[in-house]
């Protein structure tokens, strides 16, 4: 479905900058994070919780990097029905076949309908 | 017919397989090709189908009836009846046998017994309401279909088959109704939009003529590539424009666009024909579809 939502306005320098400095600040704070355990190891300190400015970096700069990624990724596209449907014709999308008739021209073109139209045919199997 | 109509007699035993497989899946009336296609190919080695066989058979069955190919359709229904004795598919094919014949009575007892047999099946009576279209009762058959739709309400052909029944009739209203009831089993599929659109344009009216723009408008955007959908809108804007009950403004709106759709029109002819192919006929149409443009 075409929608419109945080895609509407173009992406500007701006979004990407933010988006770049946002990849950067998060990657910095697992290299933190990393960095800290690390610390606490050598100290032969216990692994509590990671330090609070560590996991703010780390949300606000996820924050950051999706709202400024939508803007660079651009606008929604709009799902392509036409794939699906735009090959096939009326003829086909139309023709109803669980309620085609047998009653047309084709009997006056067939073969073996005049020789067999003047015989009472009937099928014997019919096994109620 | 078929636009693309070809030889059958000559492909390959694969390429006829695959081909018999997409018209089942599409679900596309061409009787006489499954005929050909099966004699001159595929009955060389019914059992290279395997699991396919008796599926096929039953296509090639109900082709050879739409054919008046008694003889192919008997002997398909004996291969069938040989493997399963006593099936109720194979007795259907049976009783649309009887039908293709014009034996009505015995057909419909068979049905009869069907549908006592297994109520909740729709394709036994559909092929009642059918049989009553085939004898040429149509307002019997579109009450049966109206009967059919109280208990099947989501029987999209159904709704369709309604549809064109009522535009058989003359009634557009109904027929609208009818598609509209299609339209809401497959919402983006432009070709039902474009249907109901042509119902609306053709009901006539400013109202409807308005409705039918829209529908258009919409068709054409999950189809960039439809035609139809283009020469509806300028149809419909060109129709709304000679009104007399509209605004300058709306005027304008209607105006421009037409004007769009003729320029996408002839962009796609152009990216179809280019020019240089054959500069003659390309000329006329373009002289044809600027002709459509009011000023």
């Amino acid at each position: 479905m075409p929608s419109s939502a945080s895609g509407s306005a173009p992406a500007t320098f701006l979004h990407k900058v933010i988006a770049a400095v946002s990849i950067a600040a998060l990657v910095h704070a697992g290299y933190s994070a990393a960095q800290h355990r690390l610390y606490l190891r050598l100290t032969e300190q216990p692994f509590t919780a990671l330090p609070a400015d560590i996991v703010a970096q780390t949300l606000a700069s996820l924050i950051f990097l999706c709202w400024a990624y939508t803007h660079v990724a651009g606008a929604f596209q709009p799902i392509r029905a036409d794939i699906a449907n735009g090959r096939r014709k009326w003829d086909d999308v139309g023709s109803c076949l669980s309620f085609a008739t047998f009653e047309h021209r084709a009997k006056a073109l067939s073969p073996t309908y005049a020789f067999d139209s003047g015989r009472s045919v009937s099928i014997l199997l019919l096994l109620f | 017919m078929v636009a693309d109509r070809r030889d059958w007699t000559t492909v390959s035993f694969e390429e006829g397989r695959e081909a018999l497989k997409e018209w089942r899946e599409e679900h596309a009336r061409r009787s006489e090709e499954v005929v050909e296609l099966w004699e001159h190919v595929l009955s060389r080695s019914p059992s290279s189908l395997a699991d396919e066989l008796c599926t096929v058979y039953e296509q090639v069955c109900i082709a050879a009836l739409d054919c008046s190919r008694t003889d192919l359709a008997h002997e398909c229904i004996n291969a069938l009846h040989k493997r399963f004795p006593g099936s109720s598919r194979v007795l259907r094919l049976q009783a649309m046998f009887y039908e293709a014949r014009g034996q009505w009575k015995t057909a419909d007892d068979i049905y009869e017994k069907l549908i006592t047999a297994d109520e909740t099946n729709p394709a036994y009576r559909k092929r009642r309401v059918a049989m009553l279209l085939g004898q040429g009762k149509r307002l019997e058959g579109i009450k049966a279909l109206v009967e059919h739709l109280e208990s099947f309400i989501t029987d999209s052909e159904a709704w369709l088959q309604l549809s064109e029944l009522y535009l058989a009739e003359s009634d557009y209203a109904r027929a609208a109704h009818a598609m509209e009831e299609v339209l809401l089993t497959a919402p983006t599929n432009s070709i039902y939009l474009r249907r109901l659109a042509d119902i609306r344009y053709t009901q006539g009216g400013q109202e409807n003529v308005e409705v039918a723009r829209a529908y258009y408008e919409q068709a054409l955007k999950f189809s960039p590539v439809d035609l139809r959908a283009l020469y509806g809108i300028v149809l419909s804007c060109n129709t709304l424009v000679a009104t007399a009950r509209v605004t300058p403004d709306k005027k304008r709106e209607y105006m421009t666009a037409a004007a769009a759709a003729l320029a996408r029109i002839q962009e796609r002819y152009e990216s179809v024909e280019p020019e240089a192919a054959n500069p003659e006929e390309h000329s006329n149409i373009m002289e044809a579809v600027r002709g459509m443009e009011i000023h």
